[in-house]
């Protein structure tokens, strides 16, 4: 069963009673809420995700209510818990949705070191996936979108998942992140993917979420090898190229992207020497979305499609 | 690793001291053509090396030297004169290799 099978009512005794378990990517997210405005908008943007079955080990239990204090005199308030933690102040109800993700996104990154973690998104074609890294403004989710539409399967927006082990990235195919300009034009990339609530004057600006493609959601399981990282960096009046990086630099470059290269130490090493000894590393000057885009969907013709797919995580 | 001639400045005695990499780095290397990376264990930190720093550290590492013997094996390895320009920026190369922490005098 999937989350967006519920009726509004029962999502709404689900999350306000037991809690709902769903499988997000390599986790289990147990998540509790009685606000109802929240929970519309979690279950929109997260319906094609699979509820769990009862009784499995849940590796984030996750909480949002509404808060108390004089603060919620002037607007209503609410809090996130996390596993009885509370990464942040409180904050307006209305912005449940985003600090949702953010929470989210906390946890992963504030515990789940069986993965190198980078800051990218992550797309795939043929088994071989890029790596877009770089630093918010730099252009990565727009350019994921953008590849979505040219038929890449979206493993990730935010978050790229190692596994030092197997080498391979685990999919987390999260809702994408539109902020600002980047809003009307994705909408008008990917006119059949839904969007959801408009959120205005978040920290991070305005801010959609644009739901991820079922087929996304429905391979959460199958990894991807990585093929290429790619550096993103929009600016206006840049030629649009690729510009190969040496190894060494496409080392260091993504080393600066990793959430936990210093907690797994030699361990982070190593699998990013893999991962780079692997990929092709490219620096992506661009101005032009649709050039940069094809570029990029250019590298996946010219590698040999991969002959043995991996097996599910 | 830094460019630029090296004044040939040298402490007292300095030239009797065998360099080693001391056991507790536990060096992993990762090479790509003629750049180094090394992660050191004991500081968790990743260094970037050019042709010459990585040559000479991994020198380091299978057998501590002095710096003229260091210099002797360079030479060979890299078919150039004892007094060629890179190898006169030995002293530099090897203080910096000491701030860093990659090496150490041997104290066997």
């Amino acid at each position: 069963m999937k989350i967006g099978d519920l009726t509004p009512e029962q999502l709404h005794q689900q999350f306000g009673g037991p809690g709902v378990q769903a499988r997000i990517g390599p986790f289990i997210i147990h998540l509790y809420s009685a606000i109802r405005e929240f929970v519309a908008d979690f279950s929109f943007v997260y319906a094609d995700f699979p509820i769990c079955e009862e009784g499995e080990v849940s590796d984030f239990c996750i909480r949002l209510a509404t808060a108390r204090g004089w603060r919620s005199l002037r607007e209503k308030q609410a809090v996130f818990w996390a596993d009885g933690v509370r990464p942040f102040a409180v904050f307006p109800r209305r912005l449940a949705m985003p600090f949702a993700e953010w929470g989210l996104n906390w946890c992963i990154c504030s515990y789940a070191h069986q993965f190198l973690m980078f800051h990218s998104a992550v797309v795939e074609k043929a088994g071989r996936a890029a790596i877009l890294a770089g630093p918010p403004g730099s252009g990565k989710s727009t350019l994921c979108a953008a590849l979505l539409a040219r038929g890449w399967r979206l493993l990730s927006d935010e978050l790229a998942l190692l596994d030092p082990a197997r080498g391979c990235l685990l999919p987390i195919p999260r809702p994408v992140a539109l902020k600002g300009a980047s809003i009307g034009l994705i909408e008008e990339l990917l006119p059949h993917l839904r969007t959801g609530r408009v959120f205005p004057h978040t920290e991070k600006g305005t801010l959609v979420h644009l739901r991820p493609p079922a087929d996304a959601v429905q391979r959460q399981a199958e990894p991807a090898l990585p093929a290429w990282v790619v550096f993103p960096a929009h600016a206006e009046s840049t030629r649009t190229e690729l510009v190969p990086l040496r190894k060494a630099s496409g080392f260091l470059r993504l080393e600066v992207n990793c959430f936990n290269y210093a907690t797994l130490g030699r361990t982070a090493f190593e699998a990013l020497g893999r991962l780079i000894e692997a990929a092709d590393c490219y620096e992506l000057p661009f101005d032009q979305l649709a050039t940069a885009a094809r570029l990029v969907d250019g590298l996946a013709e010219l590698q040999p499609v991969l002959g043995c797919p991996l097996d599910a995580a | 690793m830094g460019d630029g001639v090296c004044a040939m400045r040298q402490a007292p005695g300095r030239e009797s001291v065998r360099w080693a990499v001391p056991n507790a780095n536990l060096l992993t290397w990762r090479v790509w053509d003629d750049e180094f990376l090394v992660y050191n264990a004991a500081s968790g930190q990743t260094h970037h090396l050019n042709l010459l720093a990585g040559e000479a550290l991994r020198s380091l590492e299978v057998e501590p030297a002095e710096t003229r013997e260091l210099v002797g094996r360079l030479a060979d390895r890299f078919e150039i004169a004892e007094d060629s320009p890179p190898l006169r920026m030995i002293d530099r190369l090897i203080d910096e290799l000491d701030e860093l922490g990659l090496i150490a005098p041997s104290t066997a």
